[in-house]
């Protein structure tokens, strides 16, 4: 995968610990929570190993041990339309 | 490992928020002018504790209603009840989406008198702005906000009205001037007093007995007599004839939950002008 962006037509509200995603206009809303929500934070632009990174730094765990999990759940989303590629 | 995306129970407010950036989001793609109101759009000086609603209220300009309306049926909001069968005013047509809920997409607003096109070009002038989920949305200034909730309240029963008398009073006076300037400008006293009990201001007036009919002093038979006396022109009093002895099967749907049989809609035809007439026997007779 090359660089990762939010879908700009996601919009997103928060309540706590717990955040909302919804393409507009259509739809569906996808709930994130926990570690998924701190790997929806970390796509802010670069790449996975970027992505990685920041996950990482976030949990205070090794980029090595977090990496299959973070590629893996960045595929989810890249799938449900909320992360874009290019 | 994170979990996969997953679908959950939405918090009602979110899911209002999304579903004003739907609306306001195809309505942008249009070029079409709306105004969020009611619930949640309401400035929180003129609400303070009052409930967020429960489904997303917004006013388009009346030359892009069709637009709108066909626009929102390619992105799966459906038709719940039409702008005929919804209320007495036909100002409000309702729409029930699987992801963002409910609708009501209102043409104009009940108790506003002036011409629409003209009352939505005053309310758009003066609008203010609010984000939800991310979308930058329009609503009507504060006192046209104040004047919207008070019209409305006239409808919605006495909890509602005695809510607004507590926003008036809370109100300082350069707002309740300004409330009140909004009112002269859009021609709403006639529903801004029935919201304050003070509809016997109007007797006489044409939209009168519509409005005590509405605001809770009348039944069914009247509310039909109301809308003839208000209509304005042969041409509005010719549909409300036509449309007054038909049976009103979207609500008689939405009563019984289900479509309605054919005999369900013949029985209803002959109820429904015998339940009008009970009622005003019942108020002449309160026995």
């Amino acid at each position: 995968m090359s660089d990762l962006h939010r879908a700009p037509e996601v919009a997103v509200e928060r309540v706590g610990e717990t955040a909302y995603l919804a393409p507009l206009p259509d739809g569906p809303i996808t709930v994130l929570e926990g570690a998924a929500l701190v790997v929806w934070d970390a796509v802010s632009g670069g790449g996975v190993a970027e992505i990685v990174d920041r996950v990482a730094e976030s949990t205070g765990e090794d980029a090595p041990v977090v990496r299959d999990d973070v590629e893996a759940f960045l595929r989810t989303l890249k799938a449900a339309g909320l992360v874009r590629e290019g | 490992m994170p979990s996969a995306p997953r679908s959950a129970q939405v918090p009602l407010a979110v899911r209002l928020h999304f579903g004003r950036a739907a609306v306001q989001t195809i309505a942008d793609g249009l070029g079409v002018d709306l105004l969020h109101i009611k619930g949640d759009t309401v400035d929180p000086m003129l609400r303070p504790g009052r409930p967020a609603g429960s489904d997303v209220d917004v006013l388009v300009r009346p030359a892009h209603v069709a637009v709108l309306d066909s626009a929102l049926r390619r992105h799966g909001w459906i038709v719940y009840s039409t702008f005929r069968g919804g209320s007495p005013f036909g100002h409000a047509q309702t729409y029930r989406h699987d992801v963002w809920g409910y609708l009501d997409l209102h043409r104009f607003f009940p108790g506003i008198e002036v011409d629409p096109a003209a009352a939505f070009s005053r309310l758009w002038r003066d609008r203010g702005r609010r984000d939800f989920a991310g979308v930058e949305c329009a609503v009507p200034g504060v006192p046209a906000q104040a004047v919207i909730l008070a019209v409305n309240s006239a409808r919605a029963g006495a909890w509602a009205r005695a809510d607004v008398g507590g926003m008036w009073t809370d109100a300082g006076p350069r707002l309740r001037a300004a409330i009140d300037r909004e009112v002269r400008a859009l021609d709403a006293r006639l529903a801004f007093d029935a919201a304050f009990g003070r509809i016997e201001r109007h007797r006489g007036e044409r939209g009168y007995h519509l409005w005590k009919a509405v605001s809770g002093h009348g039944g069914r038979f009247e509310e039909w007599w109301g809308r003839l006396r208000a209509s304005r022109g042969i041409h509005g009093a010719i549909g409300i004839i036509v449309l007054a002895p038909q049976v009103n099967t979207e609500a008689l749907s939405h009563r019984l939950g289900r479509a309605p049989t054919p005999g369900e809609v013949v029985g209803e035809f002959f109820r429904r002008p015998l339940r009008g007439i009970l009622e005003t026997v019942r108020r002449k007779d309160p026995r």
